[in-house]
This record gives structure tokens, C-alpha cells and sequence, in this order.
């Protein structure tokens, strides 16, 4: 398999860590799509048998920052607006819960909101995350526990949200605990 | 050990009925969180990756040919 094919088929990966990131679809196709331009003129800056995917995530992340500037208001998405408008499906209580977590997860700071995606997400290492975000590794692991603290806290997790049979059962939705 | 990582806290417990799953430890937050990310991983790329993506193959066809 060529590094070409390689990273085609890290693209719903990147894809999906730009849309934690940027809260905005539009957005974070424009973030893939400039980050798949970016690497593929600088396939041979990629040092073979190291972690493909997170020398791509690097790209797409430092894309971002600079993406950000330009597109403040959509990126931050600091009033949940479209975090809002994914909230759709409410006629089941997983499809709400799953969409309360969204929203939940979008309220979270942006270091915080990479650093629980990385690591919770993808499977990186908290070394492997901490190099993507160009911190320490400590640093990763204090942002993963500040997230999980106010994801907790925000959408109210208790032991007995678990049922006999191993089944989460999610909290009532929590939409007017968040913000609108 | 959760998803998480080694060291990284699980924040609850769960026995399951017939014992199977005694001390199996449950991280609903890990679990939403995979959830809603691989719900993006699942959706069909938009036009416009799938046509630069069509691109850049092109490209390097045509580079080797």
C-alpha cells in the first residue's frame, strides 16, 4: 500500500477529529481538505514507520489554529449554535442522550475537548496526544481529567446509571442544563 | 482499564448478573465519546473530498504513467 493510499484512507479519521475540533461541518471539511493538500506536497517530510496518523492529526491541528483566526466565530462556536442545531433527534432517549453528550462535549474548552477526543477517541498515547498538541504529556493527562470532571458534572453520570444487564442508562436529557 | 489509557481513572463499577462480569469496570463517557465520534467516522465522505481526493489519485497516476 503507497503513502498516497495511506493517507486516503485516514481521511474519516482526520475528518472526524477536525469536527471535534471545529464544532462546524463546513468548517472541518475545509480543515481535511486543506490538510490532505498540505501533507500530500509534504509526503516526503513523513518519515516512514512512524505513527502516520499522527503526523497527519499534527497537521490538521496546527491547521486549525490557523484556520481559527480566520474563522473566530464559526470555529469557536461559542454559543452552541450548531452543536444546537445537531440536536434533532429526540424521539428515543439514546438518540437524545447521545446528542445532550454532543452538546455537553462541545462546551468543553478546545484543549480540553482535543485532548479527551485524542486519547478517548483515537486510542493515542498520552505521549502520542501531547506531541500532536505540542505540550507536555502531564499536561494531556490533566486536560483528559478536567474534561471527564465537567462531562461528568454536566451530564450528571452516577453509578447507578448502570443496570443490571451491563447497560448505560443515560441520564434524562439535560438540554436546559446547557446552554442553548 | 478504560479506553483511556493506562492509569487513566474509570469512574465506575459493574457487576453483571450472573457474575461474568464481576468487578468489569464501565466508562460511560469513554463509550459516548467513541460513540459519537465513530458516527462520523461511519458518514459517507462529502463531494468535495471525495472529487480532491479523486484528484490527487489522478495526479499521481499521471505522474508514474
Amino acid at each position: 500500500v503507497s503513502l498516497e493510499e495511506q493517507l486516503v484512507a485516514e481521511v474519516p479519521n482526520l475528518r472526524a477529529f477536525a469536527r471535534s475540533l471545529a464544532q462546524n461541518h463546513a468548517v472541518a471539511d475545509d480543515l481535511v481538505q486543506e490538510t490532505i493538500l498540505k501533507a500530500w506536497r509534504n509526503l516526503e517530510r513523513y518519515q516512514t514507520g512512524t505513527n502516520l496518523r499522527a503526523w497527519l492529526f499534527t497537521i490538521l491541528r496546527n491547521t486549525f489554529i490557523s484556520l481559527k483566526r480566520k474563522y473566530k466565530r464559526e470555529v469557536e462556536d461559542v454559543d452552541g449554535v450548531h452543536a444546537a442545531r445537531n440536536v434533532q433527534i429526540a424521539e428515543q432517549d439514546g438518540a437524545m442522550a447521545l446528542a445532550d453528550f454532543r452538546r455537553a462535549l462541545s462546551t468543553l474548552p478546545i484543549e480540553q475537548r482535543e485532548a479527551i477526543v485524542l486519547v478517548g477517541a483515537e486510542g493515542f498515547t498520552y505521549d502520542e496526544a501531547a506531541k500532536i498538541c505540542g505540550c507536555a504529556s502531564g499536561t494531556v493527562k490533566s486536560r483528559v481529567s478536567r474534561a471527564r470532571k465537567s462531562l461528568s458534572a454536566l451530564l450528571h453520570f452516577e453509578p447507578e446509571d448502570l443496570i443490571s444487564n451491563g447497560t448505560t442508562v443515560m441520564p434524562p436529557p439535560v438540554s436546559s442544563r446547557l446552554r442553548p | 482499564v478504560g479506553i483511556f489509557g493506562s492509569g487513566a481513572k474509570v469512574m465506575m463499577t459493574h457487576t453483571s448478573e450472573n457474575g461474568s462480569g464481576a468487578g468489569q469496570k464501565r466508562d460511560p463517557i469513554a463509550e459516548n465519546l467513541k460513540r459519537v465520534y465513530n458516527e462520523t467516522l461511519e458518514e459517507p465522505l462529502p463531494d468535495k473530498l471525495v472529487s480532491l481526493l479523486e484528484t490527487l489519485k489522478n495526479l499521481k497516476k499521471a505522474e508514474r504513467d
